[in-house]
């Protein structure tokens, strides 16, 4: 058998499988006990990362659901990165597929995007003149921040109002998370281009958003307050 | 470009730890003797904000060298570049004296068991993992160095003994060896075998550092989980792996599991240190001269999160870390 080979079968024995293989190329039926280590390593470093990363979505299952939800993930998506809470990417749009309340796969994705926001690589630093390039908009059918800062109890589902919401991290490296409105967002994207100009905006603003008469050097300072522009 | 041999060219630098995030709080003002630091760099190369800015603190202040787990050298994949290419950055960035990795497999089809595989002891893969280290040291010019993994089944295909198989490794890919102390007593207690003649067997002038833990003896098989103190035959192993050596040798001291106060590592670590000068071998810690130029600072690590109520306008939710970092 070539070395090839042998990892692969290595990787049969170890992953997750249903149903577990009873019999292996390199052992035969007589499949080492102590490779039940490597099993346990393997699978308790993806299944306390997805915990981790996850709590509150974990929360809205019974111990038994979780324990079968996250086996079938990872039978579907082994970790593909050599960083562990970013093999967990697939996760979200996985759980979007899945028969659940609407609510906790906008749940997952709230969490997910909290984390996203707090391990950016990307630097933050005021003075660049752009929008914050570590913040994320989340659009969400429910009211997900309000149960999340309740602790989210399963037993008292969000109210079903929409709410956009905007994940960042500051240039003290503390993170936030935010309402967003319209003219917000707009400002926001703006300011992505290099060099853009506040006086640009006005004119997009009011064909955008007739109805909205808020001072722009007002909004302006605001995100600029908040590290959201990092003017 | 190295003027030698990657284990000739190491500094001595006494006693370290490896940087937790469970001391990132207590390190930031911390006044023990801790002598160096080993950072795992995965935990590192794909977060910026406050781990990033933990790491330049602690670079700014105590000399670094980096242990990885996910290099994955003796996988039969490609050598994956993007790993390599942020390596190469986070060495670069803490100004790291040398880097490590396991002689090991931890993926394979691009997948990521992140854990530690043993490979079989074979001439193919000696020759694979030979192959792959000159193709790493053509990409970073930095002295790197192979550990022995502690390994709970030996794996079909062995053509030859572990230290025969260290041997032929480090020797065809010319590299320096991290000698895991620890990991040959589980090792020699799990397999049956004799721990110093299996270490009189390594290549140890190739030795560049040590690392020292405590392991779990779970009854039918020891588990290297780097947890709790270290137990006396570990350490009485370490003294004579540092005879059998006939220098010092930098030694870390790694705890990953229950990981207590950093008093208590540094602890430790000061008690290798103190068996290295029982034996009359202690000597002055080198200078430490990085190749790589100072870093360009990116600010320091104010604040992992604010205060609630800055603003009745901005709310702000409770941040938790990523697992690792």
């Amino acid at each position: 058998m070539n070395l090839r080979t042998f990892q692969e079968e290595i990787k049969k024995l170890v992953f997750f499988h249903d149903p577990e293989p009873s019999d292996s190329a390199l052992w035969g039926k007589s499949i080492p006990a102590r490779i039940g280590v490597y099993r346990n390593n393997t699978r308790s470093n993806w299944t306390d990362t997805l915990d981790h990363d996850f709590p509150l979505t974990k929360k809205q299952f019974s111990e038994e659901e979780w324990e079968t939800l996250r086996r079938r993930y990872f039978i579907k998506h082994p970790p593909q990165h050599w960083e562990l809470n970013a093999s967990m990417a697939p996760f979200v749009p996985w759980l979007k597929t899945q028969k659940i309340k609407s609510y906790v796969k906008e749940l997952a994705d709230y969490e997910w995007n909290d984390l996203k926001a707090f391990i950016d690589r990307l630097p933050v630093r005021r003075g660049a003149g752009v929008t914050n390039p570590t913040a994320i908009v989340g659009v969400y059918q429910h009211q997900i921040f309000y149960w999340v800062e309740a602790g989210a109890p399963p037993a008292q589902p969000p109210k079903q109002i929409p709410e956009v919401l905007v994940f960042y991290r500051d240039s003290r490296n503390s993170c936030h998370i935010q309402d967003a409105d319209p003219l917000m967002l707009l400002v926001m994207d703006h300011f992505k281009k290099a060099n853009a100009q506040l006086e640009d905006l006005e004119p997009v603003r009011r064909r955008l958003l007739p109805g909205n008469k808020a001072a722009l050097s007002a909004v302006m300072e605001t995100l600029r307050k908040t590290d959201l522009i990092l003017a | 470009m190295m003027a030698h041999s990657d284990f000739e060219s190491l500094p001595v630098l006494g006693a370290g730890i490896g940087l937790r995030k469970q001391h990132f709080g207590e390190l930031k003002k911390t006044d023990l003797p801790v002598g160096w630091l080993e950072i795992v760099p995965e935990n590192f190369m794909n977060f910026g904000g406050y781990p990033q800015a933990i790491l330049d603190l602690c670079a700014g202040r105590w000399p670094i060298v980096s242990h990885g787990v996910n290099l994955s050298i003796g996988s039969t994949d490609p050598l994956n570049e993007e790993y390599v290419d942020r390596l190469k950055s986070v060495l670069v960035r803490t100004r790291a004296l040398w880097f490590s990795d396991h002689l090991c497999f931890t993926s394979v089809g691009g997948e990521y068991f992140h854990d530690l595989l043993p490979l079989p002891f074979s001439h193919e893969a000696a020759d694979h993992v030979v192959s792959r280290v000159k193709q790493l040291k053509k990409k970073i010019q930095l002295p790197f160095l192979l550990e022995n993994p502690s390994y709970y089944v030996k794996m079909p295909g062995a053509q030859m003994e572990e230290s025969a198989f260290f041997n032929k490794v480090l020797e065809d890919a010319d590299c320096g060896m991290l000698l895991d102390v620890n990991n040959v007593y589980v090792n020699s207690r799990n397999h049956g075998f004799d721990a110093k003649e299996f270490i009189r067997r390594l290549p140890l002038h190739r030795v560049g550092q040590i690392h020292m833990a405590g392991h779990f003896d779970r009854g039918d098989v020891i588990i290297d989980t780097h947890e709790g103190p270290i137990i006396d035959p570990v350490w009485e192993l370490y003294k004579f792996t540092i005879e059998a050596i006939g220098r010092p040798v930098s030694t870390l001291i790694e705890w990953d599991t229950n990981v207590p106060a950093l008093a208590d590592v540094v602890a430790e670590a000061t008690h290798a240190q103190g068996i290295v000068e029982q034996l009359g071998l202690a000597e002055a810690v080198s200078p430490t001269v990085s190749p790589y130029p100072l870093p360009m600072g990116e600010g320091g690590p104010d604040a992992e999160r604010s205060g609630a109520g800055e603003s009745e306008l901005w709310r702000l939710a409770e941040r938790r870390e990523a697992v690792g970092v």
